[in-house]
């Protein structure tokens, strides 16, 4: 991996306690982060496995057992569920490095958790698990607030009945030009990784849906 | 112990001071509600107003946010020498509305809620104050008997009330002299240990208000216990000053009870901090209470402040044997687990005071507007924090496995 090009020194600097080697980003992390009136400043020791292509491919570990067991926001086999696939992607579009994915998806996971457990509360909220997470996260993105609709942009831009020009009418059905009506879609189309994450996402909905299906059967 | 932690604790007992009540607004509060006595007797209406809740036992925190117009809001008891079924709540809840309405003095600054009225004083040197006014007769004696029966201390049961409730449709009891009596039971070895010292600084601070130690109303020295309600109501108050949790507020009742229950197991010459830590000491063992109560019962057989036997909690309140401060834990459970919330807060910010290491607790025990406030922005507000960014407020989300 070329390391430079996703800024790692610039991430070991600003947290120092971190070390890169083989691979992997260990260490102890710094969170001094406030929000809201509350302060959170504690130290974890967390593992960053690097996936080749992408810092936003990463998988996250807590590795000191401070976050609690049964937090609901953790894999079985204690990865952090730091986001949705499609904001991860957006983020990636904009700046493709590490230090970005730290800022933006590590160290507010660790304030969320703290919040959560003081307040009981998710400081910028929480997805629910799977598809209806996933749509709620396209609804953010886009402005479309209905996850019927949400689900049908997303199947004709996998499909390719969708393509974003700049006189395209709305996928919404608004019979208004996108850019005058949800011009947050054009998000969706920034480049060709957020394009694939769309098929990606269309195919675990339809799965889950086709699971669901079948229990009810 | 070192120099930090000594400036801390000098730094949250300023703080906390300055949240207090000053004796000239002690003094103007007590003047106010005499006063009203007067106007009642001119109109043939023979009554005793004294105050009750933290205006009476002497552990009033500034609020954090202005209630209504007033930066304090102290509760007194009008108690009408009636008896209990000479007249109606509705009639006697009425009597005093008619009174004060027809007063130029307070006709401009009264409001009416269910079960209190409150006057609206101007503001005196930029500081508000409001009194709400319970209206109230003497229990009657047959249940005062009764109560005295069901009563671990059956003498503070001479002193309950009925108090207007529901919009003055029902009666319902009260004992906050019995409730005083109480804390200052409590409170009297904490009082006697260090007394000379405490009124002759007093006294050297208001030299223009008391002629001497002597003048100096009890209620203005305050003992660690004092402070540790404080401390802890403080707390509070910046804890749930969040518009989605406010209405989980622990009541302050609740707060001084269980304070002034730890407390009577402490020794007298404990100082604030001593007495800070043997209160959260006891406070943290009950949050095993809310994990397995089952549990709990069988390894803390001795530990029954708050009890719990899966359906019920309770709180007793010492002045009434009928009142179970957590009540409202049993009309929504979410008042108990936002309760256990908020003393592993306590625990945790308050490590502040003993661990040098800890740079974030005071700001999350007073909140940053309260440090600004007395210049303590800039020592106690960490400067190495970040705010969560717009960009960075990411919502962790999880794929079925």
């Amino acid at each position: 991996m070329n390391s430079k090009n996703f800024k790692i020194e610039e991430l070991l600097k600003i947290q120092p306690g971190l070390a890169y080697h083989n691979g992997i980003i260990e260490g102890k992390i710094f969170v001094k982060l406030n929000y809201d009136g509350f302060y959170v400043d504690n130290t974890y020791i967390i593992k960053i496995i690097i996936e080749e292509d992408s810092p936003f491919n990463s998988k996250v570990y807590e590795t000191q057992g401070k976050i609690e067991k049964n937090y609901k926001h953790k894999y079985v086999d204690g990865r952090l569920c730091l986001s949705t696939p499609l904001e991860l992607k957006i983020a990636e579009a904009n700046d493709c490095s590490f230090v970005v994915f730290y800022n933006n998806f590590i160290a507010p996971y660790f304030f969320s958790y703290e919040y959560f457990i003081r307040f009981g509360d998710y400081p910028f909220g929480d997805r629910e698990h799977g598809l209806i997470g996933i749509l709620a996260s396209y609804c953010d993105v886009t402005g479309i607030d209905d996850n019927f609709k949400m689900f049908e942009i997303i199947r004709n831009i996998h499909t390719g009945n969708y393509k974003y020009r700049g006189h395209s009418l709305c996928p919404c059905g608004s019979s208004k030009k996108t850019r005058n009506c949800h011009p947050n879609i054009i998000c969706l189309f920034k480049n060709k990784s957020i394009i694939e994450q769309i098929d990606t996402d269309y195919d675990l909905i339809l799965g889950e849906l086709n699971e669901y299906k079948r229990k009810a059967k | 112990m070192n120099d930090v932690i000594v400036e801390r604790k000098q730094d949250v007992l300023k703080i906390v001071e300055s949240l207090d009540i000053t004796p000239t607004m002690y003094n103007n509060a007590v003047e106010k509600y005499k006063t009203i006595v007067n106007v009642l007797e001119s109109k043939g209406i023979s009554a005793h107003i004294y105050p009750q809740g933290s205006f009476a036992i002497g552990t009033v925190v500034k609020p954090k946010i202005r209630k209504r117009k007033a930066d304090y809001d102290l509760d007194v008891i009008c108690e009408v020498n009636y008896n209990k079924y000479d007249i109606t709540p509705q009639e006697l809840y009425n009597q005093l509305k008619n009174v004060l309405e027809t007063d130029g003095r307070y006709s401009t600054k009264l409001e009416y809620f269910d079960e209190c009225i409150t006057i609206n004083y101007s503001d005196i040197n930029g500081v508000g104050f409001s009194i709400d006014i319970v209206p109230s007769v003497h229990e009657d004696q047959a249940k005062i008997i009764s109560m005295k029966s069901r009563s671990d201390m059956p003498e503070l049961c001479d002193s309950s009330i009925a108090i207007t409730m529901n919009k003055a449709l029902d009666w319902g009891s009260s004992n906050p002299k019995g409730f005083q009596t109480w804390f200052e039971t409590v409170n009297q070895k904490f009082l006697d240990y260090d007394i000379h010292t405490n009124r002759a600084r007093i006294l050297n601070e208001n030299r223009a208000i008391f002629a001497s130690a002597d003048d100096i109303p009890r209620l203005v020295i305050k003992t660690p216990l004092q402070r540790v309600v404080q401390l802890l109501k403080s707390h509070n108050n910046e804890f749930f000053n969040k518009p989605k949790i406010k209405d989980y507020k622990v009541k302050s009742v609740i707060i001084a009870a269980l304070v002034t229950t730890i407390a009577s197991n402490a020794p007298y010459y404990y100082d604030t901090f001593d007495l800070l830590k043997y209160v959260l000491d006891e406070l943290s063992v009950y949050t095993r209470l809310n994990e397995n109560h089952i549990l709990f019962r069988s390894t803390h057989p001795n530990n029954t402040i708050i009890q719990y036997d899966g359906k019920t909690w309770y709180i007793e309140n010492p002045s009434n044997p009928d009142d179970n401060l957590a009540n409202s834990w049993n009309d929504d459970s979410t008042n108990a687990t936002y309760f256990f919330n908020w003393v592993n807060a306590l625990i945790k910010d308050f490590e502040f005071i003993s661990d040098s290491s800890n740079n974030s607790g005071i700001v999350n025990i007073f909140g940053e507007s309260m440090l600004k406030k007395i210049d303590f922005g800039k020592k106690y507000i960490p400067t190495d924090s970040y705010p969560v960014s717009n960009t960075s407020q990411s919502k962790p989300w999880r794929a079925y496995e």
